[in-house]
């Protein structure tokens, strides 16, 4: 199973590549240059492994929240909503609580980051698992709602004192104290302790998933709900929590790049995080290694699309059409049926001669 | 307060608002009937925006542009569609990864073909003539409003009845409909299965292309990256709502433009911008919540029946138990 998978991501990249290669010739650069490019902008030196490293944490992160609800067969999309809620909670406890030692204004923040989101996802959360109202639609709705909401109340409550005389036209809350900041791991960097926290999450889940019997339950559900309906699974229960687990670490995810990255709530700092997170869990196939996998890719991408766009004459946005292909010929079961038949002839032709 | 609220303007504002939601949530409805639940009508239209844009940027016509964004987004649309019935594909994955895809081709297209930076707009590129039809005025009530419209605005609510005749009393929309409801019966008829599903997703692809068309070309002739800002995904509400009965989403788009352009109006009493964008997204929960209600009374109707079946069944079973 674990190869097929394996076999399926490969296929679907280097159909990605060649498809986007068109796309890099047609604006007028050579791809093999090109990609040439991206990866040396990834992973060559010091300091851009590290970057590397600091854009792959927030999609391991987002890539966890999707996975958890994908994987009982909900399909929230309300993770981008949850990430801004997050940072913002993250940000103001950061910024108004005063005098805690730092890992319990760290945690504090974190956890005040994962209440909020799992509130505000717990009403699609109901409607899906209570009333069986599609989840697409309201999750991706709670999501214009929630960054709406955020951007009302950082503009005319929580803004920055000090912005009112500037000219500062960003949307953003006071710097958050010294005790709440994620430190940074090699200083000039903005690669921070929110790797661990990835990390650990990813942990996490895979023991849930491989070994707990919720974790069991939740897959089943995703798989085959008929069976996990007669199995005596609380289906309601599960998309329920799956739904609220989601969006409490989307609630993380926000709260590690506020108290790691930005140190405030600058509106817009998500920039589709939470969105090329699902592309990850997508590209993984749910599994958590391959999902660390995807998201270590997409970090790859993301760095390298820069360092890229910098000396070539590509735009950024081919990363995206590059991502959005894989996305979709993995997710085409067929696709990959054509190749294997493929080989089924070879074999024969093969066993005859 | 209230006469700012409810006058002509709104009531034009809000049809011109619905415009949009109507044609890509008629579309979405003509694809779930052939049972094929279509969530990238976003994406669809993005398209559509785009390629109209640039068809009227380079012909110098908006006419010749509108239809290269509808051939071009049934292209869009056929390949969407072959992914899903040909390599039997996740339909909310793939809808969510045509979405993206829109999303980063435009971008690509808008940095790479034409060197705008998030923006195309060239103030030479004609708009969607607005057509005085001296007829129309006197229509009552709605003349004045109806009247020096775009093409689109019309046809628009043309198709609400083409489509509905479509779907409801010809051959082809039988059929499409018998795609969704009952597939075994088409296959036992010899039809061929894929063959309505393929033509309802390129319905959905020519309406959403007009749709997109309608957002780029009826005010400023501009393009701006993920301009349709999720009116898709408010359109296959529509859809979920009415479940695909032509008619339910040719209303619940119109409320949705009313209940829009009211918001916009309140914004000159003073409230919040953010609030009043929020709007359409709070109304689509709200929207689904109702559906939910009409569900379970349809449910409980069902029990209901099932009680008095079961009430009849076991009169019979007495009378004969009894009565022999």
């Amino acid at each position: 199973m674990k190869k097929r998978g394996l076999d399926r991501l490969l296929i679907a990249l280097g159909l990605a590549l060649c498809i986007t290669g068109i796309f890099i010739a047609l604006s007028g650069e050579n791809p093999l240059n090109a990609y040439y490019q991206l990866i040396k902008g990834a992973l060559w030196g010091r300091s851009n492994l590290i970057t590397t490293l600091r854009w792959s944490v927030p999609y391991l992160i987002a890539s966890i929240a999707a996975a958890v609800s994908f994987k009982a067969g909900v399909f929230n999309l309300g993770i981008e909503g949850c990430v801004y809620l997050g940072g913002l909670t993250a940000a103001l406890i950061g910024a108004y609580f005063q005098g805690l030692p730092p890992l319990i204004h760290i945690s504090l923040a974190i956890f005040g980051a994962m209440v909020v989101s799992a509130l505000w996802l717990s009403i699609p959360a109901y409607l899906k698992a209570y009333h069986n109202v599609n989840e697409v639609i309201t999750t991706w709705m709670f999501t214009y709602i929630a960054i709406l909401l955020c951007q009302y109340l950082v503009r005319n409550i929580f803004f920055d004192p000090t912005d009112i005389g500037s000219a500062a036209q960003q949307v953003r809350t006071p710097y958050i104290m010294e005790a709440a900041k994620l430190k940074q791991l090699f200083p000039p960097y903005q690669l921070n302790f929110s790797i661990f926290i990835g990390i650990t999450l990813m942990i996490i889940f895979y023991i849930f998933i491989k070994k707990t019997r919720s974790g069991y339950d939740l897959s089943m559900l995703g798989t085959c709900p008929n069976f996990a309906k007669y199995g005596g699974i609380n289906i309601e229960k599960t998309q329920f929590y799956a739904i609220l687990v989601s969006g409490s670490i989307g609630g993380i995810l926000g709260a590690c790049e506020v108290l790691g990255v930005h140190h405030r709530y600058i509106h817009g700092f998500s920039n589709d995080l939470a969105t090329l997170g699902i592309m990850v869990a997508l590209m993984g196939r749910l599994n958590p290694v391959s999902m660390a996998i995807a998201a270590l890719f997409m970090g790859i991408m993301q760095n390298g699309a820069r360092a890229m766009s910098r000396v070539t004459n590509v735009s950024l946005d081919t990363v995206l059409i590059m991502i959005a292909l894989v996305v979709i010929l993995i997710s085409a079961e067929e696709f990959f049926e054509i190749f294997k038949i493929r080989q089924r002839v070879k074999q024969s032709k093969k066993g005859e001669s | 307060m209230l006469d700012v609220i409810f006058n002509e303007h709104t009531l034009k504002t809000a049809m011109v608002l619905t415009i949009p939601l109507l044609l890509a949530g008629m579309g979405g409805a003509v694809c779930i009937k052939a049972g094929f639940f279509n969530i990238a009508l976003e994406g669809y239209m993005l398209i559509g925006a785009f390629f109209s844009v640039l068809g009227t940027y380079t012909f110098n016509n908006s006419l010749v542009g509108t239809l290269i964004a509808v051939v071009t987004t049934i292209i869009y649309a056929l390949l969407n569609g072959m992914i899903v019935f040909k390599f039997k594909a996740n339909e909310i994955i793939v809808g969510f990864g045509f979405n993206m895809l829109a999303i980063s081709l435009t971008g690509w297209m808008l940095t790479t073909v034409i060197g705008g930076k998030g923006l195309f707009y060239n103030p030479s590129t004609p708009k969607l003539v607005k057509m005085n039809i001296p007829l129309l005025d006197n229509v009552p009530i709605l003349g004045s409003i109806i009247n020096n419209q775009n093409i689109i605005f019309h046809l628009g609510w043309i198709f609400i009845i083409v489509l509905y005749v479509l779907i409801y009393k010809t051959k082809l929309g039988y059929r499409i409909r018998a795609m969704g409801e009952n597939p075994k019966v088409l296959k036992a008829s010899g039809q061929r299965m894929d063959f309505y599903k393929y033509i309802a997703v390129a319905i959905s692809g020519a309406l959403c292309g007009l749709a997109g068309s309608f957002i780029a070309l009826s005010d400023l002739a501009l393009f701006t990256e993920n301009m349709i800002a999720g009116r898709g995904f408010i359109a296959v509400t529509t859809v979920i709502f009415s479940n695909g009965y032509i008619p339910i989403t040719a209303l619940a788009s119109f409320l949705f433009g009313v209940a829009h352009s009211i918001g916009i109006q309140l914004q000159g009493i003073g409230i919040p911008s953010e609030f009043v964008q929020m709007t359409p997204y709070i109304l689509t929960v709200l929207f689904l919540i109702l559906s939910i209600k009409t569900d379970s009374i349809k449910k409980k109707n069902q029990k209901k029946n099932q009680k008095k079946s079961l009430y009849r069944g076991g009169l019979q079973l007495l009378q004969r138990l009894f009565l022999q």
